[in-house]
Formats: C-alpha cells, structure tokens, sequence
C-alpha cells in the first residue's frame, strides 16, 4: 500500500459495486460540483433489514476517506444523526470494522462496512454505548425503545 | 520483653580493626569481578558494565574517575553466580534469552518460532498457562493467538501430503522461507493473473503475489506498505492481524522479513519489548536512559543495575524490604492521598524544644543540637536526646506508636482520628527516614572529596585505607532505606496482635535505628574527630543486623529456639 492508492483502489470499489450490490443499498461517490465526481466522499443509503423494527426505513451515511485509506477506514456518519446505542451525537458510528484500533483491515470492501453497518442496525452493542439517549432507553425500557425506532424507520421511508 | 533477648538477630561489636577495612573491600570487589566475567559469558560484552576510568589513577591521592559509578556497594546482588537471581543483561542479549524461552516451546509443541512467539506473547510469557491451554485444547489455543494456519500449514507441509486448495504454492520445508517459491515459475500454460484486494489491481502474476500461511494472496507492493504502515505506528505492530476482513492469523517476523526487510529491525526491538513488558518475570532498569533488563525466575528479588539505580524486579520501587510489593503500592498510594493533611502537619521545620527557634533539618542524624541554646533532642519525638542515647542507659522510644487516646470512644469521629494519628505515627517516622536517606545520598556525593581530605591528613594513609568512609555511607543509605520500609511494614501489621510479633518487630527496629544513628553521627564526624575503627566496626555491626532483620522478617518473624 505505497502512497496514493486511495484514489485507485476507490475507483474500483466503485466498478464493483456497480457490477453487483446488496438489494436495497446505494453507494455513489459526491459530485465535487463541476461536474466530477469526489471519489473521496461516497453518500450511501442503507436499507433496514426485513422483518425487523427498522425495515422500511432507508438509512443515509457519508462515508470520508483519507488518502491513508485503505491502511486506515473512512469515516461514516449517519445524515442526519441517527438515534441508536452505538451512533454518536454526531453521527459518527462506533463500529469495531471500522475502527482502526480493532478490526479495521485494509481488504475490508464498501460492501462489507455497509452490510456491516446494517447488521448493527438490529443488533445494538451495549458494552459501548456512543450516545446516552437511545442508550438509555435500550437497557432501561426495551418498550419504549422498539416505539422510537419504529417511528424512526417510518420518518426515514423512500418517498 | 527484656533487653538481651535479641533472638536471631546478632550485633556484636568487634575489634580488630585495621585488617577489616581491607577485608571489606576486598571481597566484594572480587565478586565485582566475577560479575563482569559472567557477563561476558553473554553475547555481547556490554559497555555499560564495565566501571569507567577503575584501576586508572596514575595519582594515588587523586579519587578514581567515574565516581558516581561505585565499585564498593552493599547491594543485593553482589555474590555472583552461574545461578544468580535476578540477573541484568543488556539489551544487547535480549534476543537470546527471548529465543532460550521460545526454544522449549518450539520443541515441545513442535511449532514454528514464529507462531511459538506469538503465543507466547498471547499468555503473557507465561509457559506455564500456554501449556496448560494448549493442552487443554489445541485448536483454540493456536486460535486465539492467531496463529491456527501457521502451525498446521507445518503439520501439512511435514505430512507432504496431498495438495492443498490454496493457489499459493507451499514451500518443501519450513528452513527455505516462503518467498523462495515465488521464483518458482508455474507452468507457463497457466497465467491466469491475479487480483489484489488492497491495490484492486487485476493483472497481476503469481510471482507478484504473497501471502501468510492463512492464504489470503495480496500484491508485493501492498504488503510492504501494510507492514510498513503498522511498524511505523509502533509496538502494538506485534498484535497486527492478516489484511483480510475477518482473518485472525497474526503477522509475524517472517512476513515482516519477506515483504518489508527495512522494517525488521524495528519489528525485532518491539518484538523483544514486548517480550519484557508483558513478562513477569523480566523488568526494564527504571533507571533514566538506562536498558539493562532485570531477569529473574520466579518474578521476585531485588537488583542493583551497573547505572547505579536498585529496584524491585517485581514492583519496579526502590528495594523495600520488609514491606511486600502489594502494602507498598498501598502505602504510596495512601501517601498521596493523604499527603496534603501529613505534610500540613508535618512541616519541613520544627521548633527547638527549649528556645523554640525555627530549626531546619540539614543532615542526617536525628540527634538535633539547637544553634541557639544547645538544647539537645530527638528530631523525630522533640524529646530530651538524654533519654535516647545508649551511653545513657536511655531507651530509644521512637519507634512505638501508643495508642494513648481514649480507645473507649467508639464514635466514627472518634475511630476516624484513631487512624489518622496512627497514619500519621508511622508515616512521620517514614518520611524522616526518607528524608535522612536523601542526605545520605547526598553525603555519599561528597564523599570522594572527604576521601581525599582524610588521606591528605596524613602521610602514610593509602586509598584504600579511607574507602571505609564510602562503605560506611552507602552503608547508611541503605540503612535509612530499610528503615524507611520498617514503618510502611509495621503500619500493616496487625495492630491487634497479641503474639508479640509486632512488639519483637518493634525492637529490632528500633536497636535498628540506634545503631544507626551511631553511624550516622559517626561517619557525619569532621575530619580531625574522625574515628575510623568505631566507623569501621559500626558499619559492619549495622550491616549484619540490617540483613538479619530483612530475613527475620521473611522468615515469618517466628522465634527460633
């Protein structure tokens, strides 16, 4: 991994994704505004998965890379914030694929860290809670939690 | 308990004085000796180790160079052996004593160095639990520390069995590293090329792939960056798993060697400090700059490292005999907490007894002489030093801590100032014995130049013979030391015991503290007052005494008939 294959290797990530990608998801680099595309910001949206409390929704992340990537991993936020134990107030999700420190790896592919963070979705991690709010509310009133995430995905269907 | 009842503990004034001198220094510069010679017997002799400027004076009357390097020192470690323990070894050796370790593993489990390291590092250097996990269920152990494909692609390769899925071709043995194979050429009728996942580039061919014994092929190019990358983010490199999603094979030095062979040097330095930090039973010199590694058996003992600093292998503290590791980190913690009301209490000065002028203390000695009124008293108790001294048929009573507050009142205000005086009981005596080491160091500093003065003063003095001025210092730091740990030791003793333990305690420390006091007040003597056999044989009475305290404690204080 010499310097300045970020670029390269994202233009390929996205000649895969466009060959074959996961029903429901969508990945696409930003416009940069004139006219080209910023192959280092990505918008993706991901589907809440069937027969779960976040099915229906379409969840929107941004996904910023560095041109260190891929030795380290982009940075994906929920726009807007999106309230789950394990997404920071801004955003921000606390993902151990996406962490550096944990199981960051360098042939980790856009489909895998979005399939990745679908999985999260249903499956909160208590032991590290990112915002107070949902974290709450997930180990105290279980209830109450499943109300607010189903208003959640309603607020967040595909028009 | 009466006064000659000193059980094990012997102190015996002797008498013959000149040849004592001698004796002292010879023995132990022998044994300074045998050291050096046993390390040479390491790889590498080691600069560190050798006494600047010994043996170079061409000027008798001038001090040896290198003086803050003693040769003479009642350390811990100076009966050398081929089975000293704990042991110091430059950094230097490190290597070695890291792969004597290994070498058993390898040949136990019958697995590759590599993978033996890295589940070594796993179970923290602990062979003992390795072993024990690993029989209990090998596939999880090589598992969990990442290295299940290493070990069995060895099985695999010594079976020379059928050949495996994987597109990479396995080398014949395990002695030929791996990359030998990528000259191999493949049938040319097979180009299929290859794509790396990292890179994404899709032509590549075989010999422009490589991968760990988990198979997960990526291009030369990545590798050497991924390896890089982690080596240049520093020790934890050690821990850095296959670039696969999910693979929990670790890297190893092999890889490192293979794919980014400039890094390999660091990779070894972080590789063997790991080896010393995680390892209970091997301790970097706490000394500044220092990189003497402290090696020992069983994790326990105390070293004096060629840099001058001493420590406790286990903890890393100063030596603190008779206090075991688990109350000194106790105590220092309590210390510090607590430091703001003791040092309220215990100002750095106190007022003479007498005239109640300011006196600060400047030296060692708790014998106190009022500059004003000649008043003469105990530092640590303000009392009258008429009581104290021995030629008095005084009793030493500074030791003891008596509860003398009414002991009947049970409520918490009550308890709660209880225990704050009998903290503060042991630790003011703590602190003076600490602050009392601190001159003596400093003393010790200046003791070359006394040295020099003393040997001036008259004609027929040797060097030799005013060495006893520098044994009899470091004789009193160490003192000051043990006596500092006596305090820590008795504030955890049981306070409710009624073996008589604590009161046995209790007077040797403080037979401990007369004799030195007299040392102190002896070896602190101007020069022309000087007399060198009292300080001779009172260095010598300490030292015994000191010892026999330190292994009357470990042996469980129990009285012996």
């Amino acid at each position: 991994m010499s310097a300045g294959i970020a670029r390269g290797r994202l233009s390929e990530e996205r000649k895969a994704w466009r060959k074959d990608h996961p029903y429901g998801f969508y990945a696409k680099p930003n416009s940069s505004g004139d006219g080209s595309s910023n192959l280092m910001i990505w918008t993706a949206g991901i589907p809440g998965k069937d027969s779960t409390d976040w099915e229906g929704g379409l969840y929107k992340v941004q996904m910023e890379f560095t041109e260190e990537y891929p030795s380290k991993p982009p940075k994906c936020k929920f726009v807007p914030p999106l309230f789950h134990p394990n997404v920071y107030p801004s955003g921000t999700i606390c993902l151990s694929i996406l962490n550096e420190e944990e199981d960051w790896r360098p042939a980790i592919t856009i489909k895998q860290m979005l399939l990745g963070i679908q999985d999260l979705l249903d499956t909160p991690n208590p032991n590290s809670p990112a915002q107070s709010e949902a974290y709450q509310l997930f180990v105290r009133d279980k209830a109450a939690y499943k109300k607010r995430i189903l208003e959640e995905a309603r607020k967040r269907a595909p028009a | 308990m009466s006064d000659s009842d000193s059980e094990e503990i012997e102190y015996q004034y002797s008498d013959d004085s000149d040849s004592d001198a001698e004796e002292t220094a010879a023995p132990q510069e022998d044994s300074g000796d045998e050291e050096r010679k046993e390390e040479s017997k390491d790889e590498k002799p080691n600069p560190l180790k050798t006494p600047s400027g010994k043996h170079t004076n061409a000027n008798p009357n001038a001090p040896p160079t290198g003086s803050s390097r003693f040769s003479l020192s009642p350390d811990y470690s100076s009966p050398s052996s081929s089975t000293e323990d704990p042991r110091l070894v430059p950094s230097s050796s490190l290597k070695g004593e890291m792969l004597n370790v290994l070498e058993e593993i390898i040949e136990m489990l019958s697995i590759p160095e590599e993978a033996a390291g890295a589940l070594m590092r796993c179970f923290k250097w602990n062979k003992e639990k390795l072993i024990a996990s690993y029989f209990d269920d090998p596939e999880r152990c090589l598992q969990k520390a990442g290295v299940l494909k290493r070990v069995r692609m060895l099985e695999d390769r010594q079976d020379a069995s059928a050949p495996t899925k994987t597109s990479r071709p396995l080398t014949p043995s395990r002695t030929s590293p791996r990359t030998a194979t990528r000259s191999t050429p493949l049938p040319p009728s097979s180009p299929l090329p290859q794509t790396c996942l990292i890179c994404c580039d899709d032509d590549l061919t075989p010999s422009e792939m490589y991968s760990m014994p988990c198979s997960h092929s990526f291009c030369c190019d990545c590798w050497s960056g991924f390896l890089g990358n982690k080596i240049d983010e520093g020790p934890s490199c050690v821990y850095a798993k296959c670039p696969q999603a999910g693979c929990e094979e670790i890297v190893s030095g092999e890889e490192v060697k293979a794919m980014a062979p400039s890094k390999i040097s660091q990779w070894d330095k972080y590789e063997l400090r790991s080896f010393v930090d995680l390892n209970k039973n091997t301790r970097w010199c706490p000394g500044t700059d220092c990189t003497m590694v402290a090696i020992t058996k069983a994790g326990v003992g105390n070293v004096k490292c060629s840099c001058g600093t001493s420590f406790c292998v286990k903890c890393g503290e100063e030596p603190h005999t008779p206090v075991v590791c688990k109350d000194l980190s106790l105590w220092l913690e309590k210390c510090q907490n607590e430091s703001e009301t003791a040092n309220w209490i215990l100002a750095n000065t106190k007022k003479c007894p007498k005239c109640a002028t300011r006196i600060e203390k400047n030296q060692g000695c708790n014998h106190m002489v009022c500059q004003q009124c000649k008043h003469e008293f105990c530092w640590i108790c303000v009392q009258p030093w008429e009581d104290h001294g021995a030629n008095t048929g005084g009793y030493y009573k500074c030791n003891k801590f008596n509860d003398k507050s009414n002991s009947d009142d049970q409520s918490d205000a009550a308890k709660a100032q209880r225990e704050l005086d009998r903290y503060l009981h042991y630790y003011q005596r703590y602190h003076a014995h600490s602050q009392a080491q601190k001159f003596a160091k400093k003393q010790l500093q200046q003791t070359e130049q006394r040295m020099v003065q003393l040997q001036d003063g008259s004609a027929h003095t040797s060097w030799i013979d005013v060495q006893f001025l520098k044994t009899a210092t470091e004789q009193l730091v160490e003192c000051r030391r043990v006596l500092k740990y006596t305090y820590t030791f008795a504030y955890y003793l049981d306070p409710s015991d009624k073996t008589g333990k604590k009161e046995r305690f209790e007077h040797h420390q403080e037979m401990l503290e007369k004799f030195t006091e007299n040392l102190s007040e002896l070896s602190e003597q101007s020069l022309d007052k000087m007399d060198r056999t009292g300080v001779v044989n009172m260095t010598r009475v300490v030292d015994r005494f000191v010892k026999n305290l330190c292994k009357y404690v470990e042996d469980g204080m129990e009285i012996e008939d």
